[in-house]
């Protein structure tokens, strides 16, 4: 079935307006939350110079704003110390001693580290790496798993100004090496390998290609995990790195607008790197994370893991600015069974839960009887993101996880009724955080079960037609009509030309209701979202044409479980098996097509 | 799921009924182990109800330290074990409470507090109710293992109180085969402090 967004509007739009009796008190009506949307984005650079004086600046901006649109800059004049506002204001406060982080492997195996044990661990790398010579502006690139010590590398790594990139694990040597060459790091960050559904990935195996392909000659930095192969001579395992610390360093200040970290985003014919600033980007990821509903004593549980944005706005930086407990899991979520991901939430009282659509729908075909086997009621709200979430799988969220044991003001257990708030929001890349979505902590209206949700404040969006009108309860694309604080400081030109007449094109086909519910259908152009990933199907065109030498065409279809996914034709002398490994070895196994068909 | 808790230099893992041991330092420390005594190096025994305590011989390398075997202690009692700091607790039922017969007179049976030199500090509380002398800590405490099934020992309810006073990081409830109350407690006290149902 191809991709139509009349299609999977059907599947998606319903009049259902759904208050969850935990938020009784705290929903607003739709005219309520009008008035606040509307004030703020009436004058969105107010609304957000009054955000970002709730961080700590070393030296306050001149100008909120400076330069059109894309080149727009915030807070410039500004300079802000980052690791400070994301670990070291905790110091002096009840939030120094409590867990940071809590890791958990497939073994069963957990870890706790606080907030100022990792504020040491972070500090001895950032020395070490001071040690190494990175100084500000040096790129770090991070080839991870959610480890405690990855997560201190980006932090460490922030702490002396170098930008840091993660690349996700399931991603092949052939891209990462693309990545080596496109964001030239001075230290390339790599895991050694862990295990997925008892089995042990070998990631070391892949980033040796990678450095082999890239010519890559910069220090490789390795968190060794067992059952891996030995480290090289050229290779420097976490621990002697350590061995390079040489006391305590400054945090470095930045200018609002130095470069924070970047990822590189799938566009039609490649992936390519998007830089976010510094001032910018922390502003608006610590305004949007109060307002999704963390808060200093939440244990927060995301399984998206930190190669895209979601995993690094919202466990690098968000939950830790704002002093949460997140829960880092590294594994399967299907290991030993699929009850994997709800026993975290049972074991560690998980109070805040951050998936994906995919995710979701994944699970509920496993049955009901993973969810109904534990007691989830520490939950208070379930994110979701990456793609739309149609109503079915809503409902299946909002009424068997959601309800709980306990019941709570009206909610019954028995009749599964629905308890807490299953919240849709969207992202993209290019913008960096949350766009649209009901805020638990901020504007929360009515859930339309199937939308993601309205407008968060502060982000004038909308739908327009192709000449740029104004569309109600018509199809049209997602626009953002204000720059805002993340606004990429280095983009492709895809994004360039994503900016007309003064706002911002998402790529995205949407839908909006006259009460303000935004529904996202889908890319108006070729690229997929498989799995909440975006992936650029060009970028597998070319990797088969230099790798097998043959010439593809590739058709993006509906996925029921995926969203979307490929279908792929080739004409070459190789086999489709061959086809297949490839991309499963050099690409990566996520974007994988559905069906590969060898034209004669 | 989660077996073995990796705290500071520590790693806690469960034991027995109600009991823990403590890795640190190439050395386990097990409280209350019953009869789960091989992995241990130093073993502490509360008191010498039989979830808790074995009368079957113990290796003579394996120090055992209680209130009634192997080298006596009693509640104010500081030892040096290992490097480590034990500090002997009060645990014992409130007769206002039970009446005079009481399964965990006072003296009968302590608690413990495991102080490693820069690792957390670990306090097991024992078999006891919500007496004042619990909440009487001189440092802060890292992980707290409360006993929490209620009858001859604190319920969920008490041990809220006593997370509520003393602020551990960690809280590691035991003492129950009972989920309800494993759930009871742990929706209570989560916003104080971090609970870890640690499973064997």
């Amino acid at each position: 079935m191809e991709v139509d967004p009349y299609e999977t509007l059907k599947t998606l739009l319903s009049n259902e307006r759904i208050i969850p009796p935990l938020m009784k008190w705290k929903t607003v009506s739709t005219i309520e939350y009008r008035k606040i949307y509307e004030e703020s984005i009436r004058d969105p650079y107010s609304f957000w110079e009054r955000e970002a004086l709730k961080l700590s600046w070393s030296r306050k901006w001149s100008r909120v704003v400076e330069g059109q649109p894309p080149n727009t800059k915030w807070f410039t004049g500004g300079y802000i110390n980052a690791y400070y506002n994301i670990i070291g204001k905790h110091r002096n406060t009840w939030i120094w001693s409590k867990p940071a982080f809590i890791w958990e492997n497939e073994e069963g195996e957990s870890r706790i580290i606080t907030y100022s044990e990792l504020d040491r661990l972070a500090s001895r790398i950032a020395s070490s790496l001071r040690s190494l010579g990175v100084k500000p502006g040096d790129w770090v690139l991070a080839y991870i798993s959610p480890s405690i010590e990855a997560l201190a590398f980006l932090l460490a790594s922030i702490k002396i100004g170098a930008p840091f990139e993660t690349v996700f694990t399931g991603f092949g040597y052939y891209e990462l090496a693309k990545r080596i060459r496109d964001v030239n790091p001075n230290i390339l960050l790599a895991t050694s390998g862990f295990t997925r559904r008892g089995k042990l990935v070998d990631t070391l195996s892949t980033v040796r290609k990678a450095v082999e392909l890239s010519g890559f000659k910069n220090p490789v930095v390795v968190i060794e995990n067992p059952g891996t192969p030995p480290l090289r001579d050229s290779e420097l395992s976490l621990q002697e790195l350590l061995g390079y610390s040489s006391g305590s360093i400054e945090d470095y200040t930045a200018p609002s607008e130095h470069p924070l970290f970047g990822l590189h985003s799938g566009y039609s014919d490649e992936y390519s790197q998007i830089v976010y600033p510094t001032g910018g980007f922390l502003v608006q990821v610590y305004s949007t994370s109060q307002w999704i509903g963390l808060r200093p004593r939440d244990t927060y549980f995301c399984t998206v893991w930190p190669g895209w944005i979601t995993g690094v706005s919202y466990v690098v930086f968000g939950p830790l600015m704002i002093g949460s407990t997140i829960v880092l899991y590294e594994g399967g979520p299907d290991y030993p069974s699929w009850d994997r991901w709800w026993r975290i939430i049972e074991d560690y009282a998980v109070t805040l839960f951050l998936t994906t659509s995919s995710a979701l729908r994944i699970l509920r075909k496993q049955g009901d009887q993973y969810v109904t086997s534990r007691n989830l009621d520490t939950l208070k709200a379930i994110l979701v993101t990456a793609e739309p979430l149609e109503p079915d799988t809503w409902y299946w969220t909002y009424r068997v996880v959601g309800t709980g044991k306990t019941p709570v003001i009206d909610s019954k257990p028995d009749g599964y009724t629905g308890r807490i708030p299953v919240v849709n929001l969207y992202i993209q890349s290019e913008i960096g955080t949350f766009v649209t979505g009901n805020l638990v902590n901020y504007t929360f209206p009515p859930i339309a079960p199937g939308s993601a949700g309205t407008p968060i404040p502060g982000f004038n969006v909308g739908v327009v037609d192709s000449e740029g009108r104004e569309l109600t309860e018509s199809i049209g694309e997602l626009v953002v009509r204000n720059p805002w604080p993340a606004m990429p400081i280095k983009y492709p030109v895809e994004y360039r030309e994503k900016w007309k007449n003064g706002y911002y094109r998402t790529g995205d086909y949407a839908y909006i209701t006259r009460d303000g519910y935004v529904y996202v259908l889908g890319r108006l152009d070729n690229i997929a979202k498989i799995s909440g990933y975006r992936v650029s199907p060009g970028a597998i065109v070319k990797a088969l044409r230099e790798l097998l030498g043959i010439e593809t065409r590739i058709y993006r279809v509906k996925d029921p479980e995926r969203f979307e996914s490929f279908i792929l034709e080739y004409k070459g002398p190789v086999t489709p098996e061959e086809v297949k490994s490839t991309i499963r070895r050099a690409i990566g196994g996520i974007v994988e097509p559905k069906q590969i068909i060898k034209e004669e | 799921m989660p077996k073995k808790l990796s705290i500071g230099n520590t790693v806690i893992t469960r034991i027995g009924f109600a009991g823990i041991r403590v890795g640190y330092n190439g050395r386990s420390i097990c409280i209350d182990p019953a009869s789960e005594v091989e992995n241990c190096s130093i073993i502490l025994y509360t008191h010498s109800h039989s979830r808790h305590y074995t009368n079957s011989p113990v290796s003579s390398e394996k120090r055992v330290y209680s209130p009634f075997t192997g080298i006596i202690v009693k509640p104010g009692d500081v030892l040096e074990v290992e490097g480590i700091r034990i500090t002997v607790r009060e645990a014992y039922n409130d007769p206002s409470i039970h009446g005079d017969s009481v399964p965990h007179p006072r003296g009968f049976s302590v608690g413990y507090i495991l102080s490693p030199p820069e690792g957390p500090s670990i306090y097991y509380v024992g078999d006891s109710d919500l007496v004042p002398e619990l909440i009487q800590v001189e440092s802060s405490i890292d992980v707290l293992i409360p006993p929490i099934g209620g009858g001859a020992v604190m319920n969920p309810e008490d041990a809220f109180e006593l997370v509520k006073s003393i602020k551990p990081v960690v809280t590691i409830p035991v003492h129950t085969e009972d989920p309800r109350l494993l759930y009871k407690f742990r929706d209570m006290v989560q916003p104080y402090t971090q609970v870890v149902l640690l499973w064997k």
